[in-house]
């Protein structure tokens, strides 16, 4: 009897000739996040992975906690692998059961078995209705329920027998390193680390672009951004995180820009950078977490004369979500009790207390004259800081 | 570097540093032990509880030691309240008072005791006559500070406690001296106070230490209990190392009191003229002239107070601020608040407070600091 960990997949399944591709940057991936828990197998077979150890410390909960954040995996579930012996696996379901009982206090089930190797003697109906009817005799206070249960023992009978009882749900989307490289300006807020999540769910790797504006906001806000790098990390393989000067910047807007437009030309200089950093490394698109009429810098018209400064496509994923929508993603992916700890990320000093909710790009174009565009550009770029995670 | 943050806590003197090592290697022994390793520590443990009680000039037995002052002054309330509890239910303190003191009479309040607070003047001290107006015959408790910790007002405690007193004997008073001890002279038999709470980081002792002054005859009841440790008053085994270098600490620092007050108000001085003279009416001097010398409020017009402190922390100059920036509005404390600093200065407002270390000089160097900062910003 092994125990091991069953890992399937969905959408690769639409990949069709090209689903090896995915597959074994989906092994890839795992591998490297299982790492240092130990020694493990991983085989594939019929479109599903199977995670094996020898290693009688490899801590199987951790690895499930992990594999539940890799993108690509749909759900997860540990499994007892046992040969397909009808007396072992009775005796196996006897072992799970029992097991089930005492840590969830479960009252009804149901055995729910596919015969895949039809050279087994039983077909899947009289394997449920035999195995269901060996579990009641040997916990009689259980019943069977096979509407409603409180749990369910799946029986997969092919080359060898696989149980479970959980299905765990995972990340899903597609795995890391499949779609490209994008660039996410990242704020400490709610918004941009989701907006983040969700393109890094496409398979895509993610750099993120943090502008920092020492001392007018602390280096608690600077860590704000790296704790919420960390948690997308989970996610990925690995962030490259830029920290970007913008104190200057800032300050250079604020004393010669109208201002009503500070925020918009803040916003304009902040995409600019960020497609320079995207440029130098390869990266085909920007991210933000735009939501159309959220703030007055995500209006229609405020986001066409932000969208113009820049010739790169911008994702943003959260455009058309209510903010409820995003916080309850935030809420599930591990962000959101981060991005609210109050360490602001822009000064109020520097937000107008009626900022433009409709911009003329051709006024904001004239405002930004007076500025020595490429001069604080090229500062804010030669200075900015890469922290890996 | 230059620390004007010694309300928030001060470094040790090297000498209290040496004695704590020197006692966790050699005498490290757990005071209630039978044998002679518990003895010595349990010597040097009441040696030092006779050196503090001499400082305040009270009986050693009228000490019990804590972890600090957030813990004395828990077990001076709820001590108190616990025993109180049938004679009345109504405390008064002020609505300048450390956040110990109004967490632990909110706590009161959410179970049933009624807590009203006295009028303040624009510097945080109360007003004798709202005191004497509010007191009843069934007050059980008055908490008061006795220096105010944001702007280093000196609160009429002495006059306080003999009005208590005087309405009814049996009314506990408890003074926080956190703020106070060292810097004014705490003199029991001078203030008729049941309660006072100390702490030893404020006075260059280590952290973690503190005490409850208990006046004989006074009844609280223990808020830990365990081992039956401090006559059964605050059970856990006893700090003997740092309680030690908090005896060393009290000593020096209340035997330079004066001369180090001195100095403090000297630099004090240096920094509101600087200030002054350069920023005239941009600043607002909140600290009361007659206030503790070494505690100095002042608010920058229409500044954030966190980033002069961020810009003050480049130049390695270290000041506390009484407003955190945070998309909360009411980020600025409670003390600004009740003596009504307006909004748009009280969140400009910087505490620099001065201890054994700072000099002159660095007031020079703070003030010109300063006066760069607030052009730039």
């Amino acid at each position: 009897m092994d125990k091991i960990i069953l890992v399937r997949y969905e959408e690769i399944f639409l990949k069709g000739l090209n689903k090896h591709v995915f597959e074994n940057k989906l092994i890839k991936n795992i591998k490297h996040k299982l790492d240092d828990l130990g020694a493990v197998r991983i085989t594939k077979s019929q479109s599903r992975i199977y995670i094996e150890s020898d290693d009688a410390n490899f801590d199987f909960d951790e690895a499930i906690v992990r594999l539940t954040k890799i993108f690509g995996i749909a759900s997860v579930s540990p499994v007892v692998r046992v040969k397909s012996d009808y007396e072992e696996i009775k005796k196996t379901s006897i072992d799970i059961v029992g097991d089930l009982i005492v840590r969830k206090s479960c009252k009804t089930f149901k055995v729910e078995a596919k015969r895949g190797d039809k050279s087994f003697p039983m077909n899947s109906p009289q394997l449920c209705a035999d195995l269901g009817g060996h579990i009641l005799s040997k916990f009689p206070r259980l019943r069977v329920d096979v509407h409603n249960p409180d749990f369910v023992l799946y029986v997969e009978v092919r080359e060898n027998t696989y149980l479970y009882s959980e299905i765990i749900p995972s990340a899903k989307g597609l795995p890391t390193g499949t779609g490209g490289l994008a660039t996410l300006l990242l704020s400490g807020g709610i918004d941009s680390p989701v907006a983040g999540w969700m393109i890094a769910k496409r398979g895509v790797e993610i750099e993120a672009v943090y502008f920092h504006s020492y001392p007018y906001t602390s280096d608690r806000a600077k860590d704000k951004v790296i704790k919420l790098s960390e948690i997308l990390s989970e996610y990925c393989m690995g962030i490259k995180l830029h920290v970007v000067p913008f104190t200057e910047i800032q300050t250079a807007i604020y004393e010669k820009c109208p201002h009503e437009y500070i925020t918009i030309i803040m916003r304009r200089f902040m995409m600019k950078i960020a497609e320079e950093i995207a440029r130098k490394s390869g990266s085909l698109a920007l991210v933000t977490g735009e939501a159309i009429g959220q703030v007055a810098s995500q209006t229609m018209e405020s986001m066409l004369v932000t969208n113009s400064a820049v010739t790169l496509p911008v994702y943003r994923p959260l455009i058309g979500m209510d903010k409820n929508e995003v916080i309850e993603i935030a809420k599930k992916i591990g962000t959101f009790d981060t991005s609210i700890l109050p360490y602001e990320d822009c000064c109020t000093v520097f937000v107008a207390k009626h900022p433009v909710i409709k911009p003329s790009l051709q006024k904001t174009l004239e405002f930004e004259k007076v500025l020595d565009s490429e001069k604080l550009i090229n500062d804010a770029l030669t200075k900015t800081e890469v922290i890996k995670l | 570097m230059i620390y004007f943050d010694n309300s928030a806590t001060t470094k040790p003197y090297e000498e209290v540093i040496e004695l704590i090592a020197k006692l966790m290697s050699e005498e490290f022994g757990n005071s209630s032990s039978l044998h002679a390793l518990g003895l010595r520590a349990e010597r040097i443990l009441e040696d030092t509880r006779n050196k503090l009680a001499s400082t305040i000039k009270a009986k050693p037995e009228e000490l019990i030691f804590t972890s600090g002052g957030t813990e004395s002054i828990n077990m001076a309330i709820r001590g108190t309240t616990e025993v109180l509890k049938r004679s009345g239910k109504h405390i008064l303190s002020s609505p300048v008072e450390h956040a110990a003191s109004l967490e632990a009479l909110k706590e009161l309040e959410r179970i049933g005791y009624q807590i009203e607070y006295l009028e303040v003047d624009e510097y945080g001290r109360i007003l004798i006559d709202d005191l004497k107006a509010k007191l009843r015959k069934d007050t059980i408790l008055v908490n008061i500070m006795a220096v105010n910790n944001e702007l280093g007002t000196i609160e009429p405690v002495y006059e306080a406690a003999q009005i208590i007193k005087s309405k009814n004997k049996a009314t506990v008073f408890h003074v926080d001296a956190v703020q106070a001890y060292g810097k004014i002279p705490i003199n029991t038999r001078d203030l008729n106070a049941d309660l006072i709470s100390f702490s030893s980081h404020k006075i260059h002792g280590p952290k973690g230490v503190g005490m409850l002054y208990i006046r004989k005859g006074t009844r609280i009841h223990p808020l830990i209990m365990g081992g039956g440790h401090e006559r059964n008053l605050r059970s856990g085994t006893v700090n003997v190392p740092c309680i030690a270098g908090f005896g060393l600490a009290a000593s020096i620092k209340t035997e330079r009191m004066k001369e180090d007050q001195e100095k403090c108000g000297r630099i004090r001085d240096i920094l509101i003229k600087e200030l002054s003279d350069s920023l005239s009416d941009k600043i607002r001097i909140n600290s009361p002239k007659d206030g503790v010398e070494n505690i100095l409020n002042i608010s920058f017009k229409g500044k954030k107070s966190e980033t002069i402190l961020h810009f003050l922390e480049m130049r390695d100059i270290y000041v506390s601020t009484g407003s955190a920036c945070s998309s909360k509005k009411n980020a600025i404390s409670h003390v600004l608040k009740a003596v009504k600093v307006p909004q748009q200065w009280a969140e400009g407002s910087i505490r620099f407070s001065f201890g054994s270390f700072n000099t002159e000089d660095e007031a020079v160097i703070v003030a010109d600091a300063i006066k760069e900062i607030i052009k730039i910003m």
